[in-house]
């Protein structure tokens, strides 16, 4: 191995003072890149693309249950981003976050529109659950992740996380859920609210 | 009233109201700074919990989409927050360029090639790439790699890899340097005892060709000697020692442009 020596002067360290502009656009945030997909820059919107689009169609997926329907939900998720990328608003959370609250939102509609016609078949949905743990299970960060969620979710009681699971992965609205599990409707909301600051607690300690 | 209206903040963020209902607390949330913030903070939680499902996409999704942006128009931004939501932002130094100008930077082939030639000038500016900027002592004497001279070499030659799966990358070349020079994006961090290390592929399998730095979010790797006899170049993930052969599916495979 051949290696060069140089003195490096004080103050030219690259990097020093630099601006989101001067770093290349793979280090930026995806905040940084929402901002400019916001003034139609269609090469961040792509780079964004690259991060967030598996985990749109996870949740669009995880909803949906169903691989056409959660590619198609993903795509018109994506697209509102880009549409709407002017709306979002820092103060109020992550880009992925407000990208996901999207994504879930438009697929709780889609089963929610499609529910009259569709009979859930418990049996169809556990199958499907499996398959979709194998697909995704490729990425080491992404095992490590998993694992750290489970365990969060594992730290509920069971109702807090049947309830928080039931509406977020499946888009039964709290009314569903009580029903669902013969609770009444008062309990349901509360076990939501404090199964989701449990699991946010558990989230952050081992972060 | 708002007492009632705030146990309806779980079933919220969880998407799980009625339509009249959501409407309803939405409204209650402009109001309310208290539940802002905690339907915030758990809606962070839940994107935590989305994301432990992420799924790879097929590859036409992209394409697909790209097509409908190139022709979908967007709507203008919400005016500004209010005054007390305009906290200090991370982005208030970046200039907005107008669209036109943007777009005529916006092709992904000379922004990675730009990404390569800034690298290049740092290198030949008597900065160092390979080191983490600003932790340098006023005397440190730095050595320079082996990927610094390849990508300093006059004969350096810039391709853009297409791959069979993974990320695009970009591979420069130097005979002079007697070398070459891998950069992928858009590859993850990996926990310590992980690495990527990189394969040449030929007739003869994969050999070994050292290991990928992680630089900024970018994937760097040195690569001694051309790539006679080998087509393709690949990237595993592996225990940090490394192995002797790919014990797991590449994160990027591609073809040699040579």
């Amino acid at each position: 191995m051949r290696a060069v020596l140089r003195a490096v002067p004080r103050g030219t360290a690259p990097g020093a003072g630099r601006g989101a502009l001067e770093r290349p656009r793979s280090e930026w945030t995806n905040e940084e890149l929402l901002k400019v997909v916001a003034h139609g820059d269609d090469e961040a919107f792509s780079l964004l693309y690259d991060r967030i689009a598996k985990n749109v169609l996870g949740v669009c997926s995880r909803v949906l249950r169903d691989v056409s329907q959660a590619e198609e939900v993903s795509q018109e998720v994506l697209l509102e981003v880009w549409r709407n990328a002017g709306r979002f608003d820092e103060s109020r959370g992550s880009a992925l976050g407000w990208v996901l609250t999207i994504a879930h939102r438009r697929a709780v509609d889609r089963v929610r529109s499609a529910q009259a016609s569709t009979v859930r078949d418990v049996a169809y949905e556990v199958q499907n659950e499996r398959v979709a743990f194998d697909v995704v299970a490729e990425d080491v960060e992404q095992i490590l992740e998993r694992e750290r969620v489970r365990a969060a979710l594992c730290s509920l009681t069971e109702l807090q996380r049947e309830a928080v699971l039931l509406a977020y992965y499946r888009g039964y609205t709290y009314r569903e859920v009580a029903e669902h599990l013969g609770v009444p409707l008062g309990t349901i909301k509360t076990r939501m609210r404090d199964g989701l600051i449990r699991l946010r607690d558990e989230l952050e300690v081992t972060e | 009233m708002s007492e009632n209206l705030h146990t309806l903040l779980g079933p919220y963020v969880l998407d799980a109201l009625d339509e009249p209902e959501r409407l309803e607390f939405e409204a209650h949330l402009e109001s309310c700074k208290e539940c802002r913030v905690e339907a915030s903070e758990l809606r962070e939680t839940l994107t935590v919990l989305g994301s432990a499902s992420a799924i790879e996409p097929p590859p036409g999704l992209k394409d697909r989409i790209m097509a409908e942006v190139a022709r979908t128009p967007q709507t203008r931004p919400a005016p500004p927050p209010s005054a007390e939501e305009a906290g200090p932002s991370a982005l208030s130094s970046v200039p907005t360029l107008p669209t036109q100008s943007r777009r005529s930077l916006a092709s992904p082939v000379l922004a990675r090639v730009l990404s390569v030639a800034a690298a290049v000038a740092l290198l030949t500016g008597g900065a160092v790439l390979l080191s983490t900027p600003g932790e340098l002592a006023p005397t440190e004497v730095v050595a320079v790699s082996p990927v610094a001279t390849v990508l300093d070499a006059e004969d350096a030659r810039i391709h853009t890899v297409k791959p069979d799966t993974g990320p695009a990358a970009t591979l420069v070349v130097s005979r002079s340097a007697g070398g070459m020079v891998l950069i992928a994006d858009g590859l993850r961090p990996l926990p310590r005892d992980k690495r990527y290390q990189v394969w040449l592929i030929g007739d003869v399998g994969p050999r070994p060709a050292g290991f990928a730095d992680m630089r900024g979010g970018q994937a760097v790797v040195y690569m001694e000697g051309g790539s006679v006899g080998t087509s393709k170049v690949g990237i595993t993930i592996e225990p940090a020692a490394g192995s002797e052969r790919p014990t797991s599916t590449p994160v990027l495979l591609a073809t040699l442009p040579l």
